[in-house]
């Protein structure tokens, strides 16, 4: 290993909260996402929209060309992050995010609108997923340990929603005083700030040592993910209310505005009504880490709140009584979502758990479209409160779903995954069967030498750490406190309360997944 | 099949391997070792065994514990669906 794993060991014990230096090192960061997310014409997006011709039709087209750039190209910037670099996917998505309110301001019809959307989607594709990947493994270069990752990731979270706060109420102000096209073109400048910040962030270079399942069957993993989602049961319930609640929380960021234009509001409104949104969405996360929700009454309660609030949005003409029910269900929506999201990993094996989640979240994306079609050509046709009828359906639908997916006590997170201890240390067909005339038990498929000069790179250790993170947590923390650190059987037993034999059972298993990878490893480099 | 009949044709490869961790160890008792030291004189499957295990060993004391201090893939999880979740603006 090189000078990174030497900075790496120097450090190792665990922190709860990042360093001096390292929060010296993640400011430049944290500038650039507060101003990524100082977006001062979200606010005012659909007034002006109306302005240059768009009807709530055009606004369904808007939102689903938005949704359909999405999906598409978050993988592929994924990849690209981890192949080239983090830090230089985050620029090129600030430029992208520049280059979309600047056209975004300039239209003056729709089809350029439609332009500007496609860049604010390539924008969010190329930003998902990419800043939580720099802050981890930011965390882990300068700690030794991820253990500081949650309350760096609170900060974060808390700089993104100041930012869109004070960007919505800003926005609000300019569009009133100055014009709702100044609200894009004073985005630029700060978007340009971004990148300015990006480029003086030292960016972390662990995936670079990481490098190691690229060649892993990508086919098999993807079937394994579809098998998962597609299978029937209990699961299926836990997506469906899934995709239905976040359709609701779309629907209330991407056409809450509707209502208020709908209802002839003053523009100085707009901006309160986006920073209660988005402050709706920190308030349903307190909410969800609540423990109430394992409990009946509070998840009919739930459920009717939900119900009730889309009624009040179909319903009612009273913009401040539709502003605290769109307010009110974003929260609830998003609150309730946290324990559902619970119950979705509960039930969803480690192997496949992150592209499960992606495919839930694909999914979301694909009804989200005609969803969004189907609203804006509602709107149009019958008005903003008929389209509402749309989100009442879903409303009863996300309500039942709830009552019955939430109450009850979570089930057990399900078992390690495989063996622990005591399976053997080769599969028993590399050896003769007990029946065998000659020797019994003896190697059928002896193990191959290895020479030192091929185990002796970084590659075939990325692959040794890569088995060591794969195996069950009882098996690792053996392997990693004997082979990595160094200590001794005794004072393995003592810290684990182990007795010997157990902890040899658990080392022998554990070295033996590490050997049982390196030879496969080895087969495919070497055939 | 390769070669000959091993030297300590008595004990069963498949058993022995199951004591490399010990035998590294040096936590088999007398007799055994005696044993097995006999089996892997006569037998190259074994030796080679025993080669990659402590290969494995020193590869791994290679690695530093930050590379290997895993959070708990379900919490990892978690926290990066509550990062995901309001992803629009």
């Amino acid at each position: 290993m090189g000078p990174l794993a030497e900075r790496l060991g120097r450090s190792r014990t665990e922190q709860r909260v990042l360093t001096a230096a390292g929060r010296r090192r993640l400011a430049p960061l944290f500038a650039a996402v507060f101003l990524q997310n100082l977006a001062l014409w979200v606010p005012i997006e659909k007034l002006f929209m109306t302005g240059i011709g768009f009807d709530a039709a055009g606004v369904g087209v808007m939102a689903a060309v938005y949704a359909a750039v999405v999906p598409l190209f978050e993988v592929p910037s994924g990849l690209l992050a981890d192949r080239w670099s983090r830090r230089g996917v985050l620029v090129l998505g600030s430029v992208a995010a520049a280059a979309s309110v600047a056209i975004g301001g300039l239209s003056r019809n729709v089809p350029t609108y439609l332009v500007a959307a496609v860049f604010l989607g390539l924008f969010f594709a190329m930003q998902s997923g990419t800043v939580e990947a720099i802050v981890y493994d930011t965390i882990l270069e300068e700690t030794g340990a991820s253990t500081a990752f949650e309350a760096t990731t609170g900060r974060l979270r808390l700089v993104e929603s100041g930012a869109l706060v004070v960007g919505a109420l800003a926005g609000g102000v300019i569009a009133e005083v100055v014009s709702l096209r100044a609200t894009y073109f004073l985005t630029v400048p700060l978007l340009i700030g971004a990148c300015l910040a990006l480029l003086a962030f030292r960016e972390p270079r662990l995936h670079r040592a990481d490098g190691a399942d690229e060649s892993t069957s990508l086919r098999d993993q993807v079937r394994a993910t579809y098998r998962v989602i597609l299978q029937p049961g209990r699961l299926r319930l836990v997506i469906a209310v899934t995709v239905a609640g976040t359709l609701l929380m779309q629907s209330m960021l991407e056409f809450g505005p509707l209502w208020l234009v709908a209802l002839a509001v003053p523009a100085f409104v707009y901006g309160p009504h986006w920073a209660g949104l988005t402050a709706a969405l920190g308030l349903g996360g307190l909410l969800g880490a609540r423990p109430w929700w394992t409990r009946r009454p509070a998840a009919v309660l739930l459920a009717l709140m939900i119900v009730a609030c889309c009624l009040i949005l179909t319903t009612s003409r009273s913009a401040p009584v539709v502003i605290a029910a769109q307010v009110v269900l974003t929260t609830l929506v998003v609150a309730g979502g946290i324990p559902v999201l619970r119950r979705l990993h509960d039930g969803v094996p480690s192997a496949v758990r992150a592209g499960v989640a992606s495919g839930v979240g694909t999914l979301t994306w694909v009804t989200f479209v005609p969803f969004a079609l189907a609203i804006g050509f509602l709107s149009d046709r019958a008005g903003v409160g008929t389209a509402g009828w749309a989100l009442v359906a879903i409303g009863v639908a996300a309500g039942i779903l709830l009552v019955v997916v939430l109450p009850g006590a979570p089930p057990p997170p399900p078992a390690p995954p495989g063996p622990v201890a005591g399976e053997p240390a080769f599969p028993a067909d590399r050896f003769l069967p007990d029946d065998d005339p000659a020797w019994p038990g003896h190697w059928a498929s002896p193990p191959r030498e290895w020479a030192d000069a091929r185990v002796d790179d970084d590659a075939t250790l990325a692959e040794v750490r890569a088995a060591v993170l794969a195996m069950p947590p009882e098996l690792r923390q053996v392997i990693v406190q004997r082979d990595v650190e160094g200590r001794s059987a005794e004072q393995v037993c003592a810290a684990l309360g182990l007795d010997a034999a157990d902890e040899i059972a658990a080392l022998h298993r554990a070295r033996g997944l590490v050997r049982e990878r390196l030879e496969h490893y080895f087969e495919r480099r070497n055939p | 099949m390769t070669g000959e009949r091993p030297a300590g044709a008595d004990d069963r490869c498949i058993e022995l391997v199951e004591l490399l961790t010990a035998y590294l160890d040096d936590s088999l008792d007398a007799q055994t070792r005696r044993r097995f030291d006999e089996h892997l004189e006569g037998c190259p499957g074994c030796r080679a065994a025993l080669a990659q295990w402590r290969t494995v060993a020193g590869l791994a004391g290679r690695l530093t514990a930050a590379e290997v201090a895993g959070l708990d893939p379900y919490v990892r999880e978690r926290l990066l669906a509550t990062l995901r979740a309001p992803r629009r603006r």
